[in-house]
């Protein structure tokens, strides 16, 4: 949804041809229906929602749905509980992630440690889907007494966003001036003074960047969270198909639960950018 | 007193030696400069010096003790880089006080010494600012003021006007030397820049490839060259070159053929240069006149170019262009000059593998 208004943005500066608008209203249409058809039925009492044909505008208005899902049922939990585990999972495992991700960046980057073998590896451990990795993940997690946990989910998203991180922040160390550090060692800064007092400001656009994509990708993950945990510790991902299961057809339910989950990323993101127009205005070196 | 010395200081990068043995010694309060074509390793040295790089081998000594491993803090350099490397993030203030932030000094202390800069740099209406909100001249300004608060041994600057416009490089210019005289403090200044070598320095050191080519105080490089390279290096307009062939020489005068076929004799000895050797004649633009001087060479003119009371005047002599310096203030007719008189005091005789043949007698003798 952000991507498609932020292009549309683009093209309104640069293209005033109408054809190009009529594409990007089809391809908008096309792209923000479901998300409308989310937000419609979310708030549509039950019997309109089965009403055939069905209707494209507002009808009655209900809250039913929104109250189902936040104070839920006997048959089901209410979305609080899953909501608030999506977010301390995604908020740790993203601080994890990027605290190691950009001292590792930063070394890659700055130190040339490893070469040019090292970055490609660290990459290439996104090469498999992690669906591959299940089973023997299973196994291991089962051994560890690591099932069904807040921590074994932690380390594992860590893990997985790591390499992410690495690589997005080379790109941006690569590019940031190292007389800036050097300027520190002269000033009397050792390593460590000189990456969390100069370089890591300087890093910040790029640090929030990536904090937007590992909170989303841990946000939205679902097998994982599904086959290594999902009874004591389940995730926002995992709640959402079981409304589908447990009783059938409850598409205003799930509409509505779809829509508060997707509220705290939006909040997320929306506050990183807020990060990113500052920090790119910091940019301006020379 | 010695401040600085650099004994056989070698480096490399991978298979590629790009300071190939330099010894050097500057004298505390000394303004050395250190000038040279791009990529001759003057940044590279400075940076050897300032110990944000590693010698391959030799040594570096800072008042008697050797320095090879001290970090940079310890060996009390400060340093102004040639993008300044202000940091983004802190303001003026912050960016003068971070080194005494560093030592912990107390914030009084911290605030007074900041002031003191400040004041000699005129940065005070500046202090609360970010980097980005500064022009060229005053993000230089700071980048100055970040390397007084500390009073550091020594002070190094890569090419720290490089990026301003021309008006702004000449007041900065005039800002430094002030600052030197002030604090009378060493420093050593790396630009490619030829009127700053000259104007700045108590002594340049000119390098070519990772070696010094000739180094001392700025007059003495530029009446005495060893070579044609350290000859057209310094001199704005450069010095003119006349192919010339040596037809006869004693202890105090040359015969020379000139390209056109015409012979000269100049007052000076061609040193052991033999008979019939091809040779270059060195003569700056001053040091060529419309009229008089102690021996003519035929010139043509092309252009005249009016700079007010100096003007140059382009042409060629032969198939060597040439520039000449002329002081009246009328307009030259080109068909009226055909000859330019040559101040030979001042000429210089170079033999074919580009050395002075004074330099060459002196290795001799
Ligand atoms: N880190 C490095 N790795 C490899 N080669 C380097 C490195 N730094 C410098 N060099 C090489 O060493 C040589 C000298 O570089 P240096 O920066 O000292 O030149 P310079 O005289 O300062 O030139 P300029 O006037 O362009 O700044 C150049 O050929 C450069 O390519
Ligand atoms: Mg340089």
């Amino acid at each position: 949804m952000r991507r498609a208004s932020s292009t549309m943005r683009r093209l309104r500066r640069h293209v005033a041809n109408s054809w190009a608008w009529a594409v990007v209203g089809a391809f908008l249409v096309f792209a923000l229906f479901p998300v409308y058809w989310i937000v419609l039925i979310a708030f549509r009492p039950r019997d309109d929602i089965f009403q055939y044909p069905a209707a494209l505008m507002p009808t009655n208005l209900s809250l039913d749905n929104i109250r189902f899902i936040w104070f839920g049922t006997e048959t089901s939990e209410p979305i609080i509980g899953f909501l608030g585990n999506s977010m301390l999972i995604s908020v740790i495992s993203s601080l994890i992630a990027l605290s190691l991700g950009v001292a590792c960046a930063y070394a890659l980057g700055r130190f040339r440690i490893g070469g040019g073998f090292l970055p490609m590896w660290i990459l290439s451990q996104r090469f498999l889907p992690p669906i591959a990795l299940v089973v023997p993940l299973y196994l291991m997690y089962r051994q560890f007494g690591l099932l069904d946990t807040y921590f074994g989910l932690v380390i594992l998203y860590a893990t997985f966003t790591i390499p992410i991180v690495v690589w997005l922040m080379m790109g941006y160390v690569e590019s940031s001036p190292p007389e800036l550090e050097e300027a520190a060692y002269i000033d009397g800064a050792g390593y460590w003074t000189a990456f969390t007092r100069i370089a890591l400001p300087v890093l910040k656009p790029g640090l929030s960047v990536a904090a937007v994509f590992t909170f989303i990708f841990i946000w939205n993950e679902y097998v994982l969270a599904f086959q290594l945990a999902g009874d004591d510790v389940a995730t926002i991902t995992v709640y959402l198909p079981r409304l589908r299961s447990a009783v059938a057809e409850l598409y205003g339910e799930i509409a509505a639960a779809s829509l508060l989950s997707v509220i705290p990323a939006i909040v997320f993101a929306g506050v990183m950018q807020r990060f990113l127009v500052r920090g790119l205005a910091f940019g301006g070196l020379k | 007193m010695t401040a600085l010395s650099l004994r056989g200081i070698r480096k490399s990068f991978g298979a590629v030696e790009v300071i190939k043995g330099i010894d050097l010694d500057i004298d505390s309060g000394e303004f050395v400069v250190f000038v040279g074509p791009s990529g001759c390793g003057k940044s590279t040295l400075l940076r050897i010096i300032s110990g944000l790089e590693q010698a391959t081998s030799g040594d570096t000594v800072f008042d008697e003790e050797v320095v090879n491993d001290h970090t940079p803090f310890e060996r009390g350099v400060a340093m102004v880089f040639q993008s300044y490397a202000l940091y983004p993030h802190m303001t003026v203030a912050e960016n003068l006080g971070f080194p005494l932030k560093l030592a912990k000094a107390d914030p009084q202390e911290i605030a007074a010494k900041v002031k003191a800069a400040a004041d000699i740099l005129q940065l005070g209406p500046l202090l609360d600012r970010k980097p980005d909100q500064l022009s060229g001249g005053q993000k230089q300004r700071v980048a100055m003021g970040r390397t007084i608060v500390r009073s550091p041994r020594i002070f190094l600057f890569d090419e720290p006007l490089s990026n301003l416009d021309a008006d702004l490089r000449i007041e900065m210019r005039l800002e430094i030397e002030k600052l030197h005289k002030r604090l009378d403090a060493t420093m050593i200044y790396v630009t490619h820049d030829q009127v700053e070598a000259m104007t700045l320095a108590d002594r340049i050191v000119v390098l070519r490839d990772g070696s010094v080519e000739q180094m001392g105080p700025p007059l003495d490089l530029y009446e005495n060259p060893v070579n044609t390279f350290v000859a057209s290096f310094l001199g704005s307009p450069r010095i003119n070159f006349l192919n010339v062939e040596l037809l006869d020489s004693d202890a105090s005068s040359c015969k020379l053929l000139l390209a056109d076929g015409s012979h000269v004799t100049a007052p000076f000895s061609a040193g052991t240069a033999s008979v019939g050797e091809k040779m270059k004649l060195g003569v700056r633009p001053e040091d060529l006149s419309a009229s008089g001087g102690d021996f003519s060479i035929p010139f043509r003119m092309e252009i005249h170019e009016r700079l007010g009371p100096t003007s140059y005047l382009y042409g060629r002599s032969g198939a060597d262009s040439i520039v000449a310096e002329y002081r009246e203030r009328g307009a030259v007719t080109p068909a009226t000059l055909t000859t330019l008189g040559v101040n030979s005091a001042h000429a210089h005789l170079f033999d074919a593998n580009g050395l002075s043949v004074r330099n060459r007698q002196e290795r001799v003798s």
